[in-house]
């Protein structure tokens, strides 16, 4: 599961994330939405072990991502908004790496199976330069799920994706949290996160405005639509 | 901000807002510290060193003024040569209607509501802009002897290769309208024009072939055939005439650029600034479609550009290469070698067998050469070469990892993704680290080792006891402490290099940036000229231990050891670099962990 207490990310003149708190718990998928700069990007950069937070907790799987990074990044996977990957190496290299680095056991089995789920059968001798921007999307999410982890982050999943591949990624990401994993998926297509999610977290200005399953999130808001709340609690003169 | 008016207004402002927001945003980076200090570094070099007006090089000056007999022969020669690029040019170049525009300028021009000699006039003029400022740069390290000497090379050379580049444009456009001709028509052109480039190419050769043998066969003056001798010999020879009359737009071009005076110069200049517009309104008024060849042109450059920034490394492998790895990667074991294998990868395609098996092969066959070839020249020059490979294995050993950035210098643009790694700082460090030793070891080996390879056969053969170029050095029982030492220092010391440069990348990522960017610019220079100046003495400071040890093991067993004292030195010098590496691994490490890719990188 995913704890975060009292988290702070603060520059010199901007605090970015301040004091943000809540769990996700094995299955869930929690949809983290906001408007532009509300520090959805922080927060997972800091879930994911990329920034050091300036305060606050994080604990990934039972594991204090300050005091065991090792371990808790070990059943971490993050995907980020911006595929990167190494210019120099192959499809099958990524995964190859990613099975080493991660400790796989019959990682030439699960990289076959993942390459046909994310539809780059076929791909594995291309460098990401003959890939396009949606493949290297899903290269990016294969590199991640490889180690089946038990911690899956998701920043805008669907970018560059054709609606078939959108279609199957919101299988694959539901399905990985059905077995079992915590998943925290951001994302601006509220549509998405009302069809996949299980709860919602709206983040504005570094805060949480507003936090509960869609359900609690509809009625407290007179089943209105999760556009609707969202606008109404982070623009609230719209 | 006012609307611009016009087409033309709107590319003006276009390009004077953009040259204009470049230079603002460079003065803005003087407010910090290290762009300031980089700049005056950077001034003062150049100022010192490089740039000193009146003052003419040492070269200039050893060689005296452009000697005025040589004037004519030398126009004549350069015309030649730019008269067989042309007809060359014309042969080979194919039809490639690219102006020299950026992927969003293609964009936002094309598809704005300016007309086809609008966007051609601003690519143009543009492009002369951008050969001027190469020109004058050039110029500047030149150490020009005047300010007017400088502005009249200026000039000159601004025409010059502002004609060249309009020229090539000009073919690849002309070659692009003939292609959207009738087929035949298209093909009796091509035909025709091949034929007199060809004619032309003939008729130059046979021409210079003729002046070159009357010149020869002239009586010769105390050193050899004069120039002057040589150009009446090709003004006077039966092709002379023509060709003279054949050269007549080449020399134009050249003739302001090889002038000896401002006199000479400005009689000349009109003829080559008319020259400079004839090829604008050839090139302006080439009915070809550009928009494709452009678009495409743009796409590569911009792919280039950012490869480039990604990595200066290898060009990326090709569909074969790509089967081959380092080593077979299991997929358990310590994580750390997963990133040994990535950046050995990156490095180069290829087995870690195949590469020991390459260096053995180039061993054994210097080995048998030295062995076999018993000439006393041959024996000579082998003497020569085991010292060169030995001294340029020691050097290289070092240096092209350090200037590789396959480490994590090259990593860290990707720190977003080694952050969410399961690995631990120092393993990630030792990990980064391992490939470009590998690289240093494997240089060594091979220079060493052939180093050795050729005095050993030397010595098989006998030879090896004679005292060689070299004092002695170069045979195999002076060659075998020397490359003992070498092997026992060469690679901690790399080690230390690298561990350095990853060190002052990851603590000062502003002054030592990641990646393989190499951002231009005066202050830039400077930056990385007190960048060096800061590495060379750190570098000092820490080899000092190793320097007393070694002072020490000369001093004490010097005499009674002889070449055996570099060894024995190399090893205890080696000890305390070792030690600074390990301690180097633990800090970087400690680097690593606070490394915030928000505030060091600005990402």
């Amino acid at each position: 599961m995913i704890r975060v207490d009292g988290l702070v990310k603060a520059y010199r003149d901007l605090t970015a994330v301040d004091g943000l708190s809540f769990a996700v718990e094995p299955g869930q998928v929690l949809g983290l939405v906001g408007p532009n700069g509300a520090g959805k990007t922080t927060t997972l950069r800091c879930l994911a072990g990329i920034l050091p937070p300036t305060a606050g907790r994080i604990e990934i799987a039972g594991f204090d991502l300050a005091r065991n990074p090792v371990d808790a990044k070990r059943l971490l996977a993050f995907m980020p908004d911006e595929p990167r990957l190494f210019d120099y190496l192959t499809v099958a290299d990524h995964l190859a790496f990613a099975a080493r680095l991660y400790g796989v056991p019959d990682a030439a089995a699960r990289s076959a199976a993942l390459l046909s789920e994310l539809e780059l059968s076929g791909k594995e001798r291309a460098l990401p330069s003959e890939l396009s921007r949606g493949m290297k999307q899903k290269l990016v999410i294969a590199f991640g799920l490889l180690h089946e982890p038990k911690v899956l982050i998701f920043d805008e999943p669907l970018t560059g994706i054709d609606p078939g591949g959108i279609r199957r990624m919101k299988q694959t990401i539901v399905g990985r949290a059905r077995a079992g994993a915590s998943v925290i998926v951001s994302s601006h297509l509220l549509h998405l996160v009302e069809e996949i999610c299980d709860r919602v977290l709206i983040l504005s200005k570094g805060r949480a405005v507003l936090s509960g399953t869609l359900e609690e999130i509809r009625a407290g808001a007179g089943d209105a639509t999760l556009e609707d709340v969202f606008l109404r609690v982070t623009e609230p003169g719209a | 901000m006012s609307a611009p008016g016009s087409a033309t207004n709107a590319l003006v402002f276009y390009a004077t807002r953009s040259a204009g927001n470049a230079v603002r945003r460079r003065l803005k980076r003087l407010t910090e510290p290290r762009y300031l200090i980089g700049l005056a570094a950077g001034l003062a070099y150049v100022g010192l060193v490089l740039v000193r007006p009146g003052r003419p090089s040492a070269r200039a000056a050893a060689a005296g003024p452009w000697p005025v007999e040589f004037l004519g022969v030398a126009q004549l020669a350069v015309a030649a040569i730019l008269l067989l690029g042309t007809a060359l040019l014309w042969i080979f170049r194919g039809s490639q209607a690219s102006l020299s525009l950026s992927e969003g300028e293609a964009q936002f021009l094309f598809s704005a509501p300016l007309s086809r000699n609008a966007v051609v006039h601003f690519a143009l003029v543009r492009s002369q802009l951008r050969v001027l400022s190469g020109v004058l740069i050039a110029l500047l390290f030149s150490r020009p002897d005047s300010w007017t000497g400088l502005l009249r090379s200026a000039l000159a050379g601004w025409i010059f290769f502002s004609v060249v580049n309009l020229h090539l444009l000009g073919v690849g456009f002309t070659k692009a309208a003939w292609a959207e001709r009738p087929a035949g028509r298209r093909r009796a052109t091509k035909v025709v024009v091949t034929l007199l480039a060809l004619a032309a190419l003939a008729f130059v050769v046979a021409a210079g072939t003729e002046a070159l043998v009357r010149a020869a066969g002239a009586p010769a003056g105390r050193r050899g055939v004069s120039p002057v001798a040589l150009e009446g010999a090709i003004l006077t020879g039966t092709l002379g005439r023509p060709l003279f009359a054949l050269l007549y737009p080449f020399r134009l071009l050249v003739a302001p650029l090889l002038a000896p005076g401002a006199g000479v110069f400005l009689r000349t200049l009109p003829g080559a600034v008319g020259l400079l517009v004839l090829h604008y309104v050839w090139v302006l008024g080439t009915n070809a479609r550009f928009e494709d060849a452009t678009l495409a042109g743009a796409a590569r450059r911009a792919a280039e550009r950012g490869r480039r920034e990604r990595g200066n490394l290898p060009a990326l492998p090709g569909e074969r290469k790509r089967h081959a790895v380092p080593f077979r990667l299991a997929a358990r074991g310590r994580p750390e070698v997963a990133i040994v294998w990535k950046n050995l990868a990156a490095w180069n395609r290829t087995a870690l067998r195949s590469q020991l098996l390459g260096v053995a092969g180039l061993i054994a066959a210097l080995f048998l050469a030295a062995a076999l070839l018993r000439q006393p020249e041959a024996d000579q020059i082998a003497g020569v070469v085991l010292v060169v490979l030995g001294v340029v294995g020691v050097i290289l050993a070092p240096t092209i990892p350090a200037g590789l950035r396959n480490d994590l210098r090259g990593d860290l643009e990707q720190a977003d993704v080694l952050k969410t790694w399961p690995v631990s700082p120092a393993a990630l460090v030792v990990g980064e680290i391992l490939a470009p030793l590998w690289i240093t070891v494997l240089a060594l080996f091979a220079g060493l080792g052939g180093a050795l390879a050729v005095s050993a056969g030397r010595a098989l053969r006998g030879a090896g006891g004679v005292a060689g170029p070299f004092g002695g050095l170069d045979a195999l029982s002076g060659l075998v402490p020397v490359a003992l030492a070498a092997v026992l220092f060469v690679p901690p010391f790399s080690l230390l290099l690298l561990l350095g440069q990853n060190a002052a990348t990851l603590a000062f990522p502003a002054w030592f940036p990641p990646g393989q960017k190499r951002a231009r610019g005066l202050e830039q220079f400077g930056i990385r000229l007190v960048a060096a100046v800061a590495t060379v003495a750190l570098l000092a400071i820490a080899l000092l231990p190793s320097g007393l040890l070694v002072a020490l093991v000369l001093l004490l067993g010097g005499k009674a050891l002889g070449l055996w004292a570099l060894p024995l030195s190399a090893l205890l010098a080696s000890l305390p670099v070792w030690a600074e590496a390990a301690a180097a691994v633990a800090l970087l490490a400690k680097l690593w962990e606070r490394f915030d890719p928000s505030l060091d990188l600005g990402a």
